[in-house]
This record gives structure tokens, C-alpha cells and sequence, in this order.
């Protein structure tokens, strides 16, 4: 908690050249008057793996939405790759949002497209090529394992079938920033195994990975670093080993 | 600048999105032809109301009936003076030869038409006179009303029928004033319930606008496709509103054509000479709708 503090000092001092990610004493209050965040401050590098966890309700979500500006926070700023993402403006926003790969704990997929439509929409909006993405869904949906439920719609699938598109939209853009809440939420153990080793892999490429869980499982087994929340507090922050206590 | 792949795609997402939704592709679609269906008969109605209602006026004139005693030239000199005004669309100076052969031409039997010879015309002659404005005939005939017209004139045409002539005007007001006013009540009514359905259609869409703005769509890449959609229920809907428009037409038509034996008005003609006018106004009332709507619909929505 020290150590952590004092990162987020010399972070302050040193205003030009912040980490990758940079949460800043972000407080967030919803307006039914719930504190999801309180007081917030960690810093995320390039190429890291860090798991956030602590039980339901901590505010894990709440951090990936401030982090993608689904929500804006209530105090403190938040800098990516320098910029404090509050700053960004409405016609930036779609640019901002594909560099970041988000699986959502909902899945948020469009009921309307099949599977293999969901992955081509989060191409075609950012101006892939035809043939890139002629190339690329094929190769994801194959990743996932999920080639035999291209032409399926989403209500139809199995709820980790759902995830696993999720995590495949996440995936198509190649971002520099994956993010995941709770992907392995609805998978059976070995599919989860699959998903851990693909975001593993995945950070092995360079990409820096944020994995919002609470499966002690997979946190010990990954061990990397951990950002402890717990009603809305950051109460641990260490730079490798499991969920602890 | 939009590119072509870029067109291409927003064409094609619209379109899929469109029989996709069925149901709600369904809902706007005949709701939006029902909006057109109101709005254009009501305007059609209008216009053939008051293209009778002229039709009508048109016919109202006023003959001025001369005593044989009085000369020609002063009844030609009545003729000049009177087409000098301003209020007077025309004057026909109706000697004893012309009266004979419209005498001639009137729906009566011949033995009463075989009472009146051209060696002994005992028709009178007259000024017929029609003025601009149907309500100004009065004036004229009040004109010629006067005591110094007294020994002259004959009789006038409209002096036992200016009652009828009072209740036909009026009531053209009336039917044009009511006309409008329930043709303005119910395009609002419809106006009303098109705004809201397209409204529903976009509300019921939500997520998926939430679920798009996520992924990084761009501001064309998620409005557009909706505009599309749009543009594909309008053109639908005019397609069914002109159809439906057709046949009530012929129906009303040919109920007129029974019923009132009116045959004057040939509303299927009407209709066709001016298709590209129905069909063009329909398209533009309608996409302006829907555009307006949906783009109003959708900032609620969106925050990119
Ligand atoms: N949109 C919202 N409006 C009001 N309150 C909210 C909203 N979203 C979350 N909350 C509240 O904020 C708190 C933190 O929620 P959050 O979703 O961040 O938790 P979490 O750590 O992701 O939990 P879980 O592990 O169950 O997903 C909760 O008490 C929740 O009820
Ligand atoms: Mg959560």
C-alpha cells in the first residue's frame, strides 16, 4: 500500500511521462448515491498483467468503465498514454475505443448479427479492408473455437459461447490495451484454462492485459501482479503472487 | 468524404438491419404508410374540393334582360362601361339572334322551342356578365336594381335565385374552412403517432446503439445505417400508400358516379396525370419525417 503510494507521488512529480495507465485519485459516485470508488491511484505499465480483483461489488466494473469513458469519474482524472481520456472529445471517442479491446462482463453483443457479423461490425467500423477482414475473422473465431457458430445469433448460444465471442471482438483489432471483466464468468474449467492461456499468450505479444476476476484459481495460478479492491477501496497492490488471504 | 467501401457497408448494414427487425421494420412501415395515406388524401381532398367548389362559382353569372324599347347602342354602351371595371371578368352582349339560338339549344321540348320564330322574336336581348369573384354578383344586380334602370330593364337572371347563389358561396366557405380544419386535425394526429412510433423503434434499439458506440463505431457508421433503414420503410410505404390511394379513389369514384351522378370529376384521371407529383410528394414528406425523427430520436441516445 506504501510502495503503491509512492509510485503514484513520483507519478504526480514526474507529470510528463506518466505509465501507460495512470488512475489518479478517482473517486466515482453513482447518483443513486452509492460510492463505487473511493479515492482510487495505481499505475498500469506497458506489457503488463495485472488482476484486479476483490468480491461482488468492489467496483471492478466501475474501473473498466471509467477506463474506456463509459463513465466518467466523479473526482480525480485518468491518463492513458499520457492523455487524461476526460479531455478526449465526442467525435475522438470511437478512435479511443478501438485501440482498447474490452470483453465485457455482459458480452454486449448485438442480437441482430450473427457471430461472425459481431466480430466483422468492430472491422468493418474501423476501416479494415475487405480482405483483412475476409482474413481475420476466420482466424479469431477459429482462436475461440468457436468456427461451427459463425452463422449462429447470439441468443442462441451457450453463455460461454457468448463470452468467448466477446472475447474474440476484444481481440480483432490487435489493441494495445486488452481488458477483460470476468471472462472466464461463465466457462466450465478447461475452457477457463483456454481463455487464461489465450490472455496470457496475448501478453507474451505485448499486449498489456487487465483482467478483472474474482477466481482466486486463476489469479494464483497466473502470478503476476494484483490490485486488491474491496468496497470501492484499493486495499492491496502487489507486484506478483495470488489473490492472498 | 465518405468512401465507396464505407457507403457500401453503411447500405448494407441498413438494409440487413431492416428485415432483421422485421417486426419493428413492419410497424414503421405501415404506420409510416398510414401517415402518407392520411396526409395525401387530405391534400387531394382539398384540392378537388375546391377545384368543384370552383367548378361551381364558375357557372354563377348574371344576365341582365333589356325592354325591346331600349336602343342598342346604349345597351352596348352599358357593355363598355361595364368591362371597364375591375371587379368584371366578362360581359357578352346577347342580341335577339343569339338568344334565339341559345333559346334553341336548351333542354325543353321542340313544340315550346316552335313557339319562338326568328320573324317574331319576342326573346329579349341582354348583357350576360360574370364577374371575378362570384361575390360580387350582387352588387351588379343590385346595380341595375336601381329606379333609373326601372323602365329598361327587363328582369335580371339572378334576382330570384340570388338566395341560392348566397347559400352556395357560403357553404363553399364552409366546407373549405371544416375541409382544412379537419384535414390540419388529422395530419397532426398523424404526425404525432409516426414521430413516436420511430421513436419506439430507435428506444427499442438502445442497447444496440450503447453496444456500437463500445466497439468504436464512428458517428456515420452508427447514424447512417438507421437513415437507410428509413429511407427503405418510406419508399416502401409510398409504394403501398399510392396503391391503397388507387383503389380508394376508384371506389369513392365510382360510389360519386352512382350515388350522386357526379361525372364531371374524374378523380382516377386526376390521380394518374399527376402521379409523379403523389409519388414524389409522398417520398419527400415521408423521408423528411422519418429523417427528422430519427435523427432527433437517435441524439438521445448517442453520445458520440
Ligand atoms: N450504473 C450504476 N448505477 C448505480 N450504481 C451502480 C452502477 N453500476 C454499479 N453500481 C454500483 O457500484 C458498485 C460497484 O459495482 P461494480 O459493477 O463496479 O462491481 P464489481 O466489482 O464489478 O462486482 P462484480 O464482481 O459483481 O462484477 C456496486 O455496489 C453497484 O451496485
Ligand atoms: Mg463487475
Amino acid at each position: 500500500m506504501r510502495a503503491f503510494n509512492k509510485n503514484t507521488k513520483v507519478d504526480v512529480v514526474e507529470n510528463k511521462n506518466r505509465s501507460l495507465i495512470s488512475i489518479e485519485n478517482v473517486t466515482k459516485n453513482y447518483t443513486s448515491g452509492i460510492v463505487a470508488l473511493d479515492c482510487i491511484s495505481f499505475a498500469i505499465y506497458e506489457g503488463e498483467f495485472v488482476s484486479l480483483v476483490g468480491p461482488s461489488g468492489a467496483g471492478k466494473s466501475t474501473i473498466i468503465k471509467l477506463l474506456i469513458r463509459e463513465e466518467i469519474p466523479s473526482h480525480g482524472q485518468i491518463f492513458i498514454a499520457n492523455r487524461n481520456i476526460a479531455t478526449i472529445k465526442r467525435y475522438q471517442m470511437p478512435y479511443f475505443r478501438r485501440k482498447i479491446g474490452v470483453v465485457f462482463q455482459d458480452y454486449k453483443l448485438l442480437d441482430h448479427k450473427t457471430v461472425a457479423e459481431n466480430i466483422v461490425f468492430a472491422l468493418e467500423v474501423s476501416e479494415a479492408s475487405d480482405e483483412e477482414i475476409k482474413n481475420r475473422v476466420p482466424k479469431i473465431l477459429n482462436l475461440v473455437g468457436l468456427m461451427d457458430r459463425a452463422d449462429v445469433f447470439p441468443n442462441s448460444l451457450s453463455g460461454g459461447e457468448r463470452q468467448r465471442v466477446s472475447i474474440a471482438r476484444a481481440l480483432v483489432h490487435s489493441p494495445k490495451i486488452l481488458i477483460a471483466d470476468e471472462p472466464t464468468g461463465n466457462l466450465d474449467p478447461v475452457t477457463s484454462q483456454d481463455v487464461i492461456n489465450l490472455l496470457r499468450k496475448i501478453n507474451l505479444s505485448g499486449t498489456t492485459v487487465i483482467l478483472a476476476t474474482h477466481n482466486k484459481e486463476i489469479v494464483d495460478q497466473i502470478n503476476q501482479r494484483v490490485v486488491k479492491l474491496e468496497k470501492g477501496k484499493l486495499i492491496e497492490d502487489r507486484k506478483t503472487g495470488g489473490y492472498g488471504r | 468524404m465518405i468512401g465507396l467501401v464505407k457507403l457500401r457497408r453503411i447500405i448494407f448494414l441498413g438494409l440487413r438491419n431492416f428485415y432483421r427487425n422485421g417486426w419493428l421494420s413492419t410497424v414503421a412501415t405501415l404506420m409510416m404508410s398510414l401517415t402518407l395515406i392520411i396526409i395525401t388524401s387530405f391534400v387531394v381532398f382539398n384540392l378537388i374540393l375546391s377545384s368543384i367548389i370552383n367548378i361551381a362559382k364558375n357557372k354563377i353569372d348574371l344576365s341582365v334582360y333589356f325592354k325591346d324599347s331600349v336602343s342598342e347602342t346604349e345597351i352596348i354602351d352599358y357593355q363598355v362601361k361595364l368591362k371597364a371595371r375591375a371587379d368584371i371578368e366578362t360581359v357578352e352582349y346577347v342580341n335577339k339572334e343569339k338568344a334565339l339560338s341559345y333559346f334553341k339549344l336548351l333542354p325543353i321540348k321542340s313544340e315550346i322551342k316552335e313557339l319562338v320564330k326568328p320573324e317574331d322574336n319576342i326573346l329579349p336581348r341582354s348583357l350576360k356578365i360574370k364577374t371575378k369573384d362570384p361575390e360580387d354578383i350582387a352588387t351588379i344586380s343590385e346595380y341595375f336594381s336601381t329606379p333609373a334602370f326601372e323602365l329598361r330593364v327587363d328582369h335580371i337572371s339572378t334576382k330570384d335565385n340570388q338566395e341560392v347563389i348566397d347559400r352556395l358561396l357560403n357553404m363553399s366557405r364552409f366546407v373549405r374552412w371544416v375541409g382544412g380544419l379537419v384535414s390540419i386535425l388529422f395530419i397532426l394526429i398523424a404526425l404525432v403517432i409516426i414521430v413516436n412510433t420511430i421513436r419506439l423503434t430507435i428506444f427499442a434499439r438502445q442497447k444496440e446503439l450503447e453496444v456500437m458506440q463500445l466497439v468504436g463505431a464512428s458517428w456515420s457508421f452508427i447514424r447512417l445505417p438507421f437513415l437507410v433503414e428509413s429511407v427503405m420503410y418510406v419508399v416502401l410505404a409510398t409504394t403501398i400508400s399510392t396503391l391503397v390511394l388507387f383503389i380508394g379513389f376508384r371506389i369513392i369514384q365510382s360510389l360519386a358516379f352512382q350515388y350522386l351522378s357526379i361525372t364531371e370529376y374524374d378523380l382516377e384521371k386526376f390521380l394518374v396525370n399527376h402521379i409523379y407529383v403523389l409519388i414524389g410528394w409522398q417520398l419527400l414528406t415521408g423521408l423528411f419525417i422519418s429523417l427528422i425523427s430519427t435523427i432527433m430520436s437517435l441524439r438521445k441516445y448517442l453520445k458520440i
